[in-house]
């Protein structure tokens, strides 16, 4: 699917609010909410969160609550127009077709405008409350998501998630530059981790969901190279991986607990990953539940399993190194 | 314009349900609109932006 004849759908669409005769829309601010990807919105909250513990120096509790509060609106705000962009093949799979836009809730222009705002809002705010350099990057952050992955490489490449997961590794480094105001060793390893981990975490999904993928033309990586060299990709992206991962240790972020808890975490991490290797993951029609995230066929269970635990990894290593970091 | 706006020629009455999703949008406005001064107001404050007030 090319990118010019996606907007033309978009455009079709009636204009007035949620396609009703009255012209009003039935959105309620649920519905809003949905737009900002609660579930991604909470990952971004504890990287962050971490990136702002983890920075050498203090900064006043008011002014860390809010720069949190802003990078979640901003990575919320880039969740919402990325659905005003995506709503015509979101209403394709079945794991985005219940997304307000796609139910006719809401119309794009709708979500466009609340994007805007929210982004406009979030990147200012965290100007005020911190400094220019977090500020710099959360708008750089929007962008990134918005018009290098979503508009750009989501649909024409199947490098799409390995270059676009950079919007999503952003957050630690942003929390850590609220903090320090500046771009460190450090805080470009808190965004390798989550660049690196990125891969294997959605390769993993797109190999048990590559019918999904492949009915609205986005070219995810099994549906390019096939599973098996998606597969190969995930044991190499595992590999290095637990070489980022293990950095901390010596680079002076991290110490001796969390180097016990990362040499575990990784090699879970990378026994499922093992798994999923020497499966035929990827590689039957699929047939199992739709709409749901985990549900799989028997020989799709390894990258299942692995996507699940590439959540709980990702919590997991930030959790640690946190605590770790409150602790000392 | 004027003429069009005296006289609509189509007017669909708005269902119960888009009527009740409507206040709702209108609450969560007013209440997002009013958190975001206090808390535009509350980072000010403790950024030392107004300074007369403590």
């Amino acid at each position: 699917m090319s990118s010019s004849s996606h907007n033309t759908d978009i455009k079709a669409a009636p204009s007035g609010a949620a396609f009703n005769p009255s012209g009003l829309s039935l959105a309620e601010p649920s519905d809003f909410f949905a737009l900002m990807k609660p579930r991604v919105m909470s990952l971004v909250v504890f990287t962050a969160w971490a990136g702002l513990v983890l920075a050498p120096g203090v900064i006043p509790l008011w002014a860390a609550i809010a720069s949190i509060i802003c990078i979640a609106a901003g990575a919320g705000a880039s969740g919402a127009l990325n659905m005003w962009y995506d709503a015509d093949i979101d209403a394709q799979m079945s794991r985005t077709k219940k997304r307000p836009i796609p139910q006719g809730k809401m119309t794009p222009r709708a979500a466009l405008g609340f994007g805007t705002i929210i982004s406009v809002a979030s990147v200012w705010m965290l100007y005020i409350a911190s400094n220019m350099v977090a500020a710099a990057l959360l708008a750089f952050t929007i962008f990134f998501y918005l018009v290098i992955y979503t508009m750009w490489l989501k649909r024409s490449t199947p490098q799409n998630i390995v270059i676009g997961g950079a919007a999503g590794a952003f957050p630690p480094m942003i929390g850590w530059a609220a903090v320090t105001g500046d771009i460190t060793v450090n805080s470009v390893l808190l965004f390798m981790i989550i660049f690196i981990w990125t891969p294997p975490h959605f390769w993993a999904l797109a190999l048990y969901k590559t019918g999904d993928y492949g009915k609205v033309g986005i070219p995810m990586m099994p549906n390019v190279k096939g599973p098996k060299s998606t597969r190969n990709q995930i044991m190499g992206y595992s590999v290095l991986l637990a070489v980022i991962a293990i950095a901390p240790i010596f680079t002076g972020l991290a110490g001796n607990l969390y180097a016990a808890f990362a040499v575990l975490l990784n090699i879970g991490f990378l026994a499922l990953a093992f798994k999923v290797w020497k499966s035929r993951a990827g590689e039957i029609a699929d047939s199992a539940d739709e709409a749901s995230l985990y549900e799989v066929k028997s020989g799709d269970r390894a990258a299942r399993n692995l996507f699940a635990y590439s959540i709980i990894y990702l919590f997991a290593t930030f959790g640690v190194l946190a605590a770790e970091g409150l602790l000392s | 314009m004027r003429e069009y706006r005296d006289r609509p020629t189509e007017f669909h009455e708005p269902t119960p349900a888009e009527l009740k999703a409507r206040n709702k949008r209108n609450v969560a406005l007013a209440l997002g609109l009013a958190i975001f001064m206090i808390f535009v107001f509350v980072t000010m404050v403790s950024k030392g932006v107004i300074p007369n007030v403590s």
